[in-house]
């Protein structure tokens, strides 16, 4: 899956308006909040059979950060 | 450690009692700053709809004591029977004495019965059960364990908005010693550090009741906390952990289990245990939670008694119960169910 892909799943689990992109700041996204990332560790999981860790994913601070745990 | 193996003990019955009155997550316009996306979002993604709340005036141990009161009409356990009485939750009568001594009177136990309160929320069950079954290996015969918890009366959960999400309900299990019975295995573990992740501070002796602890309404601020990112991590570290620990030590693989049932925190939740573990989601049931909202201690017989009823009282199968949450704690059991006495979900409607 392409960085591009995966933002654009991302958008739709958060269901955001926001334009995100690599440098958006989680923080920044109101939609951003403990459902949504575990709505992420899903996502990774379901579409990719990627096992995130909690700690890692909450570290992020960045759109950015999270497509570097995706490989990207 | 924290892994036991206790023998020789019967699940006789499983009951459970909500209040009548049901709300909806969407009864509430002011919910999430009457954000209506954002509601909706969280709808969708934590499966919570319908739940059932107290009124003003019925407790945590009315709802326990209307459950055993299915099991003594039912012939299923007399009240001169239980040898002791757990009863376990966050939600008792009073500061003193422990709601477990009300309700040896209320249901007519014995006086030589051995009593006590368990403060324990998601995780409580669990740890019922292991308390009723290390009294049985200490010599009583038959534990009557009641567990229940009537978070709605932590108003302030919702009027900060962190908790809307929870459901009132009492439960009640007969635990018994069966020379030919199955062992159950357990797996218990404790994170005190994250004990300030879901928190009322106030109202104990640490921050007793002052003047300015009420809202306008008259209402008591309890100053409740729920980290909910702390909480998913948190689950998502140590819950799947805790059960493959619990299938090592018990000797046992996933496919010898027939149902994982888990504490109904979130469906979200429950979905990624789930995958963690490579369990099919028809092997967790998660809809409990739709209908009943999370009811902290007593989610999961509550979910037994919902969604499993047939299962349990027509066969002989292997569980793992899973509670987590406030402490933060976690434990876990594998255990049998055979032929089990399991009535349908009772509605309360108060004292007769």
């Amino acid at each position: 899956m392409e960085k591009e892909q995966i933002i654009e799943g991302i958008k739709d689990l958060l269901d955001t308006e926001a334009d995100l992109n690599e440098g958006t700041v989680l923080d920044d996204i109101e939609e951003w909040d403990s459902l949504a990332s575990i709505s992420v560790l899903a996502f990774f999981k379901q579409k990719m059979g990627l096992k995130i860790e909690a700690q890692a994913l909450k570290d992020c601070k960045t759109v950015g950060d999270i497509l570097k745990l995706a490989g990207k | 450690m924290a892994t036991f193996t206790v023998p020789h003990i019967r699940i006789d019955a499983i009951s459970s009692s909500v209040p009548e009155k049901e709300m909806r997550l969407t009864d509430d316009p002011t919910l999430y700053g009457g954000n209506e996306k954002q509601l909706k979002r969280v709808m969708k993604s934590s499966g919570f709809d319908k739940r059932r709340v107290t009124d003003d005036k019925t407790t945590t141990a009315d709802l326990c004591a209307a459950a055993a009161q299915t099991l003594f009409d039912a012939h299923i356990i007399a009240p001169e029977e239980p040898d002791a009485l757990i009863f376990v939750s966050q939600t008792p009568d009073y500061q003193i004495p422990a709601t477990s001594c009300v309700l040896q009177k209320r249901l007519n136990l014995r006086e030589d019965v051995v009593v006590f309160d368990i403060n324990h929320g998601c995780s409580g069950y669990v740890y019922g059960l292991f308390l009723a079954a290390s009294l049985i290996n200490s010599g009583c015969k038959t534990v009557l364990l009641l567990v229940g918890d009537t978070v709605s009366k932590f108003t302030d959960m919702f009027k900060n908005g962190s908790a809307p999400i929870f459901g009132d309900a009492g439960t009640a299990t007969v635990v018994r010693y069966d020379e030919n019975a199955a062992p159950i295995f357990f797996d218990i573990g404790t994170d005190g550090e994250g004990a300030d992740a879901i928190m009322a501070k106030n109202g104990g002796f640490r921050n007793p009741p002052e003047p300015d602890m009420f809202y306008e309404d008259g209402t008591f601020k309890y100053d409740s906390v729920m980290d909910g990112m702390r909480i998913m991590q948190f689950t998502l570290d140590r819950v799947p952990a805790s059960i493959e620990k619990l299938l090592t030590f018990a000797g046992k693989n996933k496919e010898d289990v027939s149902s994982f049932v888990l504490h109904q925190a979130n469906k979200l939740i429950l979905q990624n245990v789930a995958m963690s573990l490579d369990v099919p989601f028809e092997k967790m049931p998660m809809e409990t939670l739709s209908k009943y909202g999370n009811q902290s201690s007593a989610s999961i017989p509550t979910a037994v008694c919902d969604v499993l009823r047939e299962q349990a009282e027509k066969t002989s199968a292997d569980y793992v119960f899973c509670g987590f949450g406030i402490g933060l704690t976690w434990a876990s059991c594998l255990l049998n169910l055979d032929h089990i006495f399991c009535p349908e979900i009772g509605i309360y409607k108060g004292e007769n």
